[in-house]
């Protein structure tokens, strides 16, 4: 992690990060423009001062004006006289220690400074230097950074809730979760736009490509109570309905040969030709079988025949060396028709050419 | 020491070659054949195997008569072009043409009245031509192959792998004015004393195949029935080559599905 980043983390802490615990007081705050300066120990560059505007509660003796998130516990709050002393620990992302103190400077002004130290391998102290100075009355219950701080907490959800990334599930999943209270709606809408046969395949096909054990769509299907069975079950009927083949075929084994009955050469080629050998033998017999390729040239079944003439050379070679392991999965095929004969238009060719096309 | 690093740097030069060396997947299609997808080697057959290639050496004379350009001349019918036999338009002795005429009904009918006739005027005669053809696919590395004639006859000395095919192949679609004739279905034009000519492309993919745009069909008693193809699906590219093809079209059109296939599943299987 770069050293920038645990410079500037207190400062917005002071003003933007706030989301501890609810303040019940209602009414008036005081809204300060507050300006920090933080140098760090060992560092020789000197960080700018930088001005934030914060709305602080009235009471600058109040543990309030700890520039404390939902990270950090604040013990030792004491004041004595004009002087308000505290230790802070902070988890997450950024875990630190840190001890400070305010000092009053009458009903509209303060200063104070902060002390504070990293942990882990990038390990370092900063010391922060900071003064309030009263611009206006502000109400604290909705400018404070802790309200402030829900409302945006509050927004945010509501934003994934109307967008629901099944990849953002543990946003409201679990007990730490941030959004927890907002499981059910985005439980809701989650599934009723994840679960169907399209982004099931389409999900699954992405997750082939990523690393073993990343949380997928299926792990947040899970952690909304949807098992990966009942969700099959429920998207099955909906793959039948709307004739999606390849789903079929990968999920809902038991219902392709109820497909394979109604799927039109036509249309379905790629599905008779992998999944249905009686009805594309019977089909290729039809409409393919003993022609010339190029007397398909008009007919509506060029496509099937095509995609049955790649599936029987594929059972033509199936023993090939070169079909080993390392070779395509073969698929199963009816037994190929008989080798053809050449036509009568072939020996014509033949005969009249003795090189052509 | 440096004999066992040598020793051990080409025993890694043999497994990347290896492991990246096309698979005898299809064996029945032909007696020699070659699948790229995308560029890759993919299957194939005897590739080295020197066979008659038939009127694929019409690719060469038409490579060489594109990089030599010039195609506005106008070309004088030989008597041995009015002779030539197999597939051809009937040019008279004598009559005349514009190049770029012939050489679109070469590589669209392959008519060999018209291959002669374009290989005698660029040429001077046959047997130059002949040398010059040779000399190109030296060029190309095309080292199992030799002409003996220019529009693809069986003759003693006249055979190709499918391998230096493909070489051949991607010159010629580097040409522009090949690969628009390669994709064209049909094609009419006038001598210049005004007798018509309308031709249609023997390649049977052309219009039947989603995606093909090319290239070139071949048949003599002694090749059987070759083809090189060319399909372009969904930004993937597949070039066929078989010679001596007993069901050519069935097992190229198979060929470029699986093929089209594979490179669908390919991405996803490189990312495993």
């Amino acid at each position: 992690m770069k050293p920038h980043r645990f410079l500037i983390a207190p400062v917005l802490a002071l003003g933007l990060l706030a989301t501890g615990a609810a303040l019940a007081q209602a009414g008036t705050g005081n809204l300060y423009r507050v300006t920090t300066k933080m140098e760090v120990d060992g560092m020789p560059i000197q960080m700018p001062s930088q001005s934030i505007e914060v709305c602080g509660p009235k009471n600058q003796a109040s543990e309030k004006m700890v520039p404390a998130d939902e990270n950090c516990t604040v013990t030792n709050f004491r004041v004595v006289g004009n002087k308000s002393t505290y230790s802070m620990t902070c988890r997450g992302e950024t875990p630190m220690t840190a001890s400070g103190e305010f000092e009053q400077l009458g009903p509209d002004a303060y200063r104070g400074k902060m002390r504070m130290r990293t942990e882990g391998e990038d390990a370092m102290t900063m010391n922060m230097a900071f003064e309030g100075k009263k611009i206006r009355d502000c109400d604290f219950a909705t400018e404070s950074p802790e309200a402030q701080g829900r409302a945006m907490l509050a927004k945010t959800c509501g934003e994934m809730v109307r967008m629901p990334d099944p990849m953002l599930y543990q946003h409201f999943t679990g007990p730490d979760a941030m959004c927890a209270s907002d499981k059910g709606k985005y439980c809701s809408a989650m599934l009723a736009q994840w679960l169907n046969p399209k982004s099931i395949r389409t999900g699954d096909m992405s997750r082939a490509n990523m690393p073993a054990g990343t949380a997928s769509f299926w792990d947040a299907f899970a952690a909304c109570g949807m098992s990966r069975q009942a969700a099959i079950a429920k998207a099955c009927p909906m793959a039948e309905k709307a004739k999606d083949y390849p789903f079929l075929t990968e999920y809902c084994p038991e219902l392709v040969a109820k497909a394979c009955a109604v799927a039109d050469p036509l249309k379905d080629g790629d599905f008779l030709v992998q999944s249905c050998p009686a009805q594309a033998q019977a089909a290729a017999a039809k409409h393919c079988a003993g022609r010339d390729f190029t007397a398909l040239r008009s007919s509506p079944y060029a496509g099937f025949c095509s995609r049955f003439a790649a599936g029987s050379l594929q059972q033509r070679n199936q023993g090939a060396p070169g079909n080993g392991p390392a070779g395509e999965p073969a698929r199963e095929q009816p037994k190929p028709e008989e080798e053809k004969k050449p036509s009568w238009r072939d020996r014509l060719k033949s005969a009249r050419d003795l090189i052509g096309g | 020491m440096l004999r066992w690093l040598t020793a051990a740097l080409l025993c890694l030069a043999c497994a990347a070659a290896q492991a990246s060396a096309p698979r005898d997947a299809y064996p029945s299609v032909a007696k020699a054949y070659w699948v790229e997808i995308d560029g890759r080697p993919t299957w194939a057959g005897q590739p080295d195997q020197p066979l008659p290639m038939a009127s694929l050496a019409k690719l060469m004379t038409a490579l060489l008569l594109a990089e030599h350009g010039q195609l506005d001349g106008t070309v004088v019918v030989s008597r041995g072009a009015a002779a030539a036999t197999g597939t051809r338009l009937g040019l008279r002795a004598g009559e005349r043409f514009r190049a770029s005429d012939l050489f679109t009904a070469m590589l669209v009918r392959s008519a060999n009245d018209a291959c002669r006739a374009l290989a005698d005027w660029r040429g001077g005669d046959l047997a130059t031509f002949v040398a010059m053809m040779n000399t190109r696919a030296g060029e190309l590395g095309m080292h199992d192959t030799t002409f003996a004639n220019a529009c693809g006859h069986d003759a003693p000395g006249q055979a190709s792998s499918v391998r230096d095919l493909a070489k051949l192949a991607r010159a010629a679609m580097a040409e522009p004015l090949i690969a628009a004739d390669a994709k064209r279905e049909t094609f009419a034009f006038k001598s210049l004393g005004g007798r018509a000519f309308s031709v249609r492309s023997t390649n049977a993919l052309l219009g039947q195949f989603p995606g093909a745009i090319g290239l070139k069909t071949g048949f003599t008693p002694g090749a059987g029935r070759c083809l090189i193809a060319l399909a372009e699906r969904d930004g993937h590219e597949v070039l066929a080559i078989l010679l001596h093809a007993p069901d050519r079209w069935w097992d190229t059109v198979a060929l470029l599905e699986l093929a089209f296939d594979e490179a669908r599943r390919a991405p996803a299987t490189a990312a495993r």
